[in-house]
């Protein structure tokens, strides 16, 4: 079911320093996310996909482009309201959980609903309902310290939650989960878009999470296009964009892409130990 | 309402109660600095406070009790005792006196008193009051300090003179006051029979100013108020100590500042991920900052009110073991030190504070602890 | 080894670092400053021994000080002592403390009452009359300063007025300076004739002032003699003596708070590099050297922080000499000595915990996220 647009960027351009040293970290990138959507976006490391995460979630100003939360522009807001918006209109997952250690997981909800105004003891039992709703009925009094990995992004979505958010940002959610938690996790995610209508951006490298998203999209050298027309190196088993691929091979009639000249190398030499010779480049 | 700053500040408790016990000896220092001068300056007056004259008469010009010579030409006790509204003179021979006592020297005030008139120790702890004037009432807190006992004999100014009893409030961090009689200071001092100053009390019904301008024309002496000669004693005295005390408490404050600082510092820096993660969520700097303040005042306050816990366990403590420094720790100084130490708090979070609005929230994405 | 780490570390951050040498330094000032005001109130209380010219001193069986006592004998007396071999001269002064008054103000000095052209005199100068008159008086350049009294000025002392006829200078302490009238107008003014307060003896030259001191004695055993710098030295002792218990409980507090401050930061700036020793643990670091990086870490922190508080102190004397005060603070080697030693103890205390810490680390806490 598709709702009104949680998340509208369009033309978003980040340029870090200046001069010949200037680094783009994203180029261009327009992205439309819908109510209740799952979006996946991939890509290799230093792609620019924390820069993206980190303009989407008005945690940083774009060199040029325009990004809108829901109605709200955020990029022609000043620095001083976009914490309001954040606290309101969106949540967040993070890789490292960052949990605060002193204080139970139930403070760690509790203290984001305190930010947002809400005090006393009907806060305390909402955050308690978030918790429970996650299977932390029994551990609320526990410190992070005292949780397990899946505990803990538990208690991180809960928090999430808590002041209700149109979109949740998700970085890496499985990376530091065991599979069985990190599958857990993703259909938890799945979960709250569908029966909460909420919209989740995921990026992430865990291929696992691709049938879950409503859409994948890659994210490479600081461009955003679709997965589906992406090819896997059968190396290093990265996905790779036909037209940009550093290095390809034919063998028989089947056309093979490669993210560099070293994984194309180590195949031709798997071929040959095969027998298979190689063909034309 | 979570506190965030009082569990982060508790999450390290011996971190925490190093502070708090550095901020406790800064407290303590303060309070017994300030209850010292306050002992000095009530220990420089005890003599006058405790013998109790309005007037205090003396050599022309002079305004103190303690510190300069004076000499009454004993012709004029006459004259100050039958001017009109004087109920009493009592002459006293008052000279200060280094004694060696057991290889050290001791700073001593000497008063020789007529036993019939008065001016003599307001309070035993031992042995009886003079009966011969070769006798001496010694300070209780010095003789004990160089095991002197009633009956022991002490050299002063060439003369042994035999201890015959030992008074209490007698003594200070400075000196000692010890009595003999008129006949025996006089002698010490070649001063024939002259007093060094006329301890004079009023009638009730009088003026203390007639009184007062009626000797000083009467006599050429000077003629003081009680009051006025103890502000002009302590101000001699108490002067050279008052500097010194000042730069000792501000430098207390400062470590003081400086230990919550570090803290508050280090306790931020370590928590830059997840600070960053509250930020991101949507904490704003002015929040964040508030629970660094919070840790500070926190630690402050605990320090300060164990300070001064310690501040009365020294004031103990000294009263048993050296009662020759006199500590008065007073509630006015600890309600004022009260505000002083929030001030610390308040100083001290301005360590971490630009540390804090530094933190980018996308510090949060960042893979590793 | 190449890289130190402890320096690395300590310099890193310029904040921790700052508030670390800072909290030291204060502790250590606290220290300087104490033991500094003492040095100077010392160097002060033997101006006038110190600037006046004798061999030997004699004076009232049992005193042995300048410093507010009183010593008076016979003045025949000394004709005793020029008799004695060895002896070239002995001339004789009147002493008292008294208050030069001006108005309302009042400076406590220490009057010597001289003869033209003999011992105890002011000592030759500029501004020091070759023959001081009847009603004349030479005080000290700094107190005529503050009292805003220029040549020929009246002032009041023992009752009479005097007029200022010239100045000595370096003869101020906390308490007290030096001021010098005719030993008539002094014996008139006191009403004491025949009567010697100390009789300053000068030997002849080739001479050893301690065996003519010894045969002085011989010549009057019921008066006191010392040599000039067994007099000075009697006189610092008055000082040392009378404050040796404050300073060491003073001392101690100090102590205590450079420990705490010190213990702090070397054990908060431990925990904030735990990891890496986690990581040099696992790399294979022995254990020791780890330990000796905890140390230096300390020994960092109160080395500079001493360096720190000693220029700062040596700056604060600095500008009390020019600031309108009479309070001086002399920074002796022996003081920073004691203190180096003091800090060297503190720091094997401080990094105790810290360094347990680090022995307690699991090098596969390493990989622990």
């Amino acid at each position: 079911m598709q709702e009104a647009l949680a998340l509208r960027v369009r033309g978003v351009v980040k340029t870090f320093g200046e001069g010949p040293t200037a680094v783009s970290a994203v180029k261009g990138v327009d992205l439309d996310v819908h109510g209740g959507e799952v979006v996946l976006i991939m890509g290799p490391s230093g792609s620019g996909k924390t820069t993206l995460l980190s303009i989407m979630g008005a945690l940083m100003k774009p060199t040029s482009g325009d990004v809108w939360l829901g109605e709200e522009q955020i990029t022609a807001l000043s620095e001083t309201r976009l914490p309001a918006i954040r606290l309101r209109h969106l949540g967040f997952i993070f890789q490292d959980f960052n949990l605060l250690s002193a204080l139970s997981a139930l403070e760690n909800v509790e203290i984001v609903m305190n930010l947002a105004g809400g005090r006393g003891a009907g806060t305390r039992r909402r955050a308690e309902g978030l918790l429970s709703d996650l299977g932390l009925g029994e551990r609320l009094n526990h410190r992070p310290a005292d949780l397990s990995g899946g505990e803990k992004q538990r208690v991180a979505i809960a928090r999430a939650l808590a002041n209700e958010p149109s979109l949740l940002l998700c970085d890496e959610p499985t990376a530091n989960l065991d599979s069985k938690i990190g599958h857990d996790t993703v259909l938890r995610l799945r979960a709250i878009a569908d029966e909460q209508g909420r919209s989740v951006v995921i990026v992430s490298h865990d291929d696992r999470i691709r049938p879950h998203a409503d859409r994948v999209l890659w994210l490479e050298d600081g461009e955003l296009g679709e997965m589906a027309r992406m090819e896997i190196d059968p190396v290093c088993g990265m996905p790779i964009d036909p037209e940009k691929a550093a290095a390809t091979l034919q063998v028989d009639d089947r056309t093979y892409y490669f993210c560099s000249q070293g994984c194309r190398r180590e195949f031709e030499e798997r071929l040959a130990e095969e027998g298979r010779p190689p063909a034309s480049t | 309402m979570v506190s965030l700053g009082r569990k982060t500040l508790f999450e390290d408790k011996p971190r925490f109660a190093m502070t708090a016990l550095g901020v406790a000896l800064a407290i303590m220092l303060i309070l017994l600095l300030d209850g010292m001068y306050v002992g000095v300056v009530r220990q420089i007056t005890a003599y006058l406070d405790a013998v109790g004259p309005d007037l205090v008469v003396g050599q022309k010009d002079s305004r103190n009790f303690l510190g300069a010579r004076s000499v009454v030409p004993a012709e004029d006790i006459g004259a100050v005792a039958s001017t009109s509204g004087v109920r009493r003179a009592v002459p006293v021979i008052v000279q200060y006196v280094v004694l060696d006592l057991g290889g050290r020297k001791e700073f001593s005030l000497m008063i020789g008193f007529d036993r019939r008139m008065g001016g003599g120790p307001w309070q035993m702890r031992e042995g009886r009051s003079l009966i011969s004037d070769d006798e001496v009432i010694f300070d209780a807190v010095v003789a004990r300090r160089h095991g002197t006992r009633v009956g022991d004999r002490i050299l002063i100014m060439g003369r042994r003179l035999r201890v015959a009893g030992l008074s209490g409030g007698t003594s200070s961090w400075m000196t000692g006051t010890f009595f003999v009689t008129y006949r025996t200071a006089a002698s010490l001092l070649s001063a024939r029979e002259n007093p060094s100053f006329l301890l004079v009390s009023l009638r009730p019904d009088v003026r203390v100013s007639q009184v007062e301008a009626r000797i000083e024309r009467g006599t050429g002496l000077s003629a003081t108020p009680r009051s006025e000669v103890d502000a002009n004693d302590v101000d001699l005295y108490a002067r050279v100590l008052s500097g010194p005390l000042k730069l000792m408490v501000a430098v207390a404050f400062l470590v003081g500042v400086a230990l919550v600082g570090i803290t508050s510092y280090t306790a931020t820096l370590e928590r830059t991920k997840e600070y960053a993660a509250l930020k991101a969520i949507g904490m704003a700097n002015v929040r964040l900052y508030l629970v660094v303040l919070e840790q500070a005042l926190i630690s402050s306050l605990a320090g300060f009110a164990t300070g001064v816990v310690l501040a009365f366990a020294a004031q103990w403590l000294l009263a048993q073991y050296a009662p020759q420094f006199l500590v008065t720790v007073r509630p006015v100084a600890i309600a004022a030190l009260l505000g002083t130490t929030l001030v610390m708090g308040s100083l001290a979070s301005l360590v971490p504070a630009r540390a804090v609005a530094r933190i980018d929230p996308v510090l949060a994405f960042r893979r590793g602890a | 080894m190449a890289v130190n780490v402890a320096q690395r570390n300590f310099f890193e951050s310029r904040t921790r670092m700052a508030v670390t040498v800072g909290g030291v330094a204060f502790a250590m000032i606290l220290v300087l400053v104490l033991d500094g005001v003492f040095a100077g109130a010392m160097a002060g209380v033997t101006a006038y021994i110190d600037m006046t010219p004798f061999d030997l001193v004699v004076s009232q069986q049992g005193v042995r000080n300048l410093h507010m006592t009183s010593s008076q004998f016979p003045s025949a007396d000394l004709s005793r002592v020029e008799r004695v071999p060895g002896v070239r001269r002995v001339d004789s002064i009147l002493f008292t403390s008294a208050f030069l008054v001006t108005g309302d103000k009042r400076s406590l000095a220490y009057l010597i009452g001289y003869e033209q052209g003999r011992l105890g005199a002011p000592p030759a100068g500029a501004d020091v009359p070759r023959n001081l008159g009847h009603g004349e008086i030479v005080l000290d350049k700094r107190i005529a300063a503050e009292n805003a009294l220029a040549l020929g000025d009246y002032l009041s002392v023992l009752g009479r007025r005097f007029k200022v006829a010239g100045f000595v200078t370096g003869s101020v302490s906390i308490t007290n300076s030096v001021a010098y009238i005719r030993r008539d107008d002094f014996a008139a003014a006191t009403r004491q004739r025949g009567i010697a307060s100390f009789g300053l003896v000068a030997v002849l030259p080739g001479t050893s002032p301690a065996t003519v001191e010894a045969r002085v004695r011989r010549a009057v055993p019921d008066l006191n003699v010392l040599t000039k710098s067994q007099f000075a030295d009697s006189e610092r002792r008055v000082i040392s003596d009378m404050s040796t218990e404050i300073i060491r409980l003073m001392n101690l507090v100090g102590f205590l708070i450079g420990l705490s401050v010190v213990g702090l930061t070397t054990y908060t700036a431990t925990l904030a590099k735990l990891r890496e020793f986690g990581v040099l643990k696992a790399l294979g670091a022995p254990h020791a050297r780890l330990l000796g990086i905890v140390f230096q870490q300390a020994v960092l922190s109160i080395a500079l922080g001493l360096i720190a508080a000693v220029a700062i102190t040596l700056a604060l004397a600095f500008a009390l000499t020019l600031a309108d005060t009479n309070i001086r603070i002399a920074v002796e080697l022996g003081s920073i000595g004691r203190l180096g030693v003091a800090s060297l103890i503190i720091a094997v205390l401080a990094s105790a915990a810290p360094m347990l810490r680090v022995s307690l680390i699991e090098p596969a806490d390493v990989f622990r996220r």
